[in-house]
Order: C-alpha cells, then structure tokens, then sequence
C-alpha cells in the first residue's frame, strides 16, 4: 500500500491504487448492508455472493463518473438492485401476489384485536410480538413476493426514504408506498400465520400439535 | 380546518412513522395520536414491530471470504 501505481484501465484512462482503496473503503463500509440485501432477495447465500461480486464490478466500473458528495450509499444499492432485477429475478414479470381478503394496512393488529385467545392470555400485542421474537422472521420475509418485497427491505431494513427508493428503482413515489405497504401487509400476514401455527393466536385452523 | 379522524389518521399512519408524512399533517396527525388512545396504541404497535423485524433481519454479516474474493478482484480490475 502507499505507493502510487499506475495502471490503465479499458478506457484507457490511468487509474491509481488510490482510487482502488477509495472504492474500496466506500463499498467496505456498506457491505454488510449490500449482503443482507442481496441474500433476503436472491434467499441463497451462492447466489448473493455472486449478486454482489457483479454489484462491485459495475460500481468499480462507473466509479469515475460518481461524483463525490452524492448519496454513494443510494448509489450503491441502485446498482445492486439493477443487477438484481437484470440477471437474478426469477419471472420479474406481474405481480405473483393476489390479495384473496380485503384486510386494512395493520393486519397484525387487527387479528390480535380479533383473536379471543390471545385476550384470554392477557395483552394480546405483547403476546403476539413475543411470539413473533420467535418467529423465522427472515423467511417469511423471503416469502413476501416481489417486487413488494424491495420495497420493504430498501424502507425497513436498510432505511432509505420514499425518495431516495423512488431514484434507487427508478419508479414514482408513489409506487414506492403502494410496493411498500403491500409488503407490510403481506408480511404481517405470513408473521400472522405463523404465530397461528405454533399456537398463541386462534383462527380458522387452531394448532394443536397433532394436527400440525 | 377540519382535524383529521381515525380513519383518516390511519390512512396516513405508516407515511407519518416513517418521517414521510408532509409538514403540515404531521403536527396534526402527532396531536391525534398523543390524544387518542386507539390510535396511539395502534402506532405503538406498528413501531416495535417494526423493531422485532430490524432485529430479527439485520443480523447478516458479508463473510470474509466475500471480502477476500472481491479485493481480489479489484486488483484484477483495472
């Protein structure tokens, strides 16, 4: 390290070993969050591996005409999720997901509003969050289909604005909150029949361990 | 000005918590909240579920084989 080598890249424009470590330093700084991101998406550890390996390679790529100051964060992640959609999305075609009941945005608390159970075991929010502190919650966010999915994991996770997830997709707003609350909503759902599943929470199908 | 009901702080909820509510609404929607207590208990919720999520979700860290791998090929890379 330190000393400055020179070499050329494809375009023929030099390029430094200092550019090289600040590139580095920049995507070492944000990787942990890229690779989160990439594995919720893809739900494989190879292939996230290899989502971010070609995130790098077109970031490096465009490295130069990155203007410093910009959101490099926001930058980083359109990157990823241009790779994402270009190579890696299984059918990016319609929608998968059909809303088969008209269910409000707050699923969750609705049902614990609902459910006699979870009254008679006392506070029913803390009960069914306690339960949820259990729950897989990783996989049942896999499960949420995309594109909602994005949407939730770019607001919830990795805490971008409604702006900058608009520039990161290249959508209008207001797609982002539609994407965004329809994943809400779905992964309410899937936390919903999960805490149904191990019992806490009654339903059309309550769980009992030989029935399960 | 005619302040806004439950439903209609409802509809705005996750814009207001997540710090996308407009500026003018957001006094209003935060006095609603803070008086009624359906609402708040509804926000409440929404919040540290939203917590249980991040800490269930954000534990992953890139390995260090990743790390290896992609210094490598940035030395590959002019």
């Amino acid at each position: 390290m330190g000393a400055c080598v020179v070499s050329t890249n494809h375009s023929g424009l030099t390029v430094t070993s200092e550019e090289h470590e600040r590139f580095e330093a920049l995507v070492s700084r944000h990787l942990d969050g890229l690779y989160g991101t990439a594995l919720r998406l893809t739900r494989n550890r190879t292939t996230a591996e290899d989502l971010i390996q070609d995130t790098f390679l077109k970031a490096w790529r465009s490295f130069r005409t990155f203007q410093e100051g910009t959101n490099a964060r926001a930058w980083l992640y359109k990157i990823l999720m241009n790779a994402y959609i270009d190579s890696y999305r299984r059918s990016a075609r319609a929608p998968e997901m059909v809303d088969q009941e008209d269910v409000g945005d707050f699923y969750l608390y609705a049902k614990a509003q609902d459910s006699e159970e979870l009254k008679r075991a006392g506070d029913p929010e803390e009960i069914l969050l306690s339960k949820i502190m259990d729950a897989d919650v990783k996989e049942a966010l896999e499960q949420v289909p995309e594109p909602f999915r994005a949407a939730v994991i770019l607001a919830d996770l990795q805490d971008f604005s409604y702006r900058e997830i608009a520039d990161i997709l290249d959508i209008p707003i207001g797609t982002v909150m539609s994407r965004l609350y329809r994943g809400r909503r779905h992964l309410q759902r899937l936390l919903w029949d999960y805490a149904r599943r191990v019992g806490y929470a009654d339903g059309d199908a309550p769980a009992s361990p030989a029935r399960a | 000005m005619k302040s806004l009901d439950c439903n209609e702080v409802l509809e705005r909820l996750w814009a207001f918590l997540d710090g996308e509510a407009d500026e003018a609404q957001c006094q209003e929607l935060q006095d609603h909240i803070a008086r009624c207590l359906g609402c708040r208990h509804q926000a409440d919720f929404e919040v540290r579920l939203r917590q249980v999520i991040q800490s269930k979700c954000r534990t992953d860290r890139a390995p260090q084989k990743l790390r290896e791998d992609l210094r490598r090929l940035l030395s590959k890379s002019p």
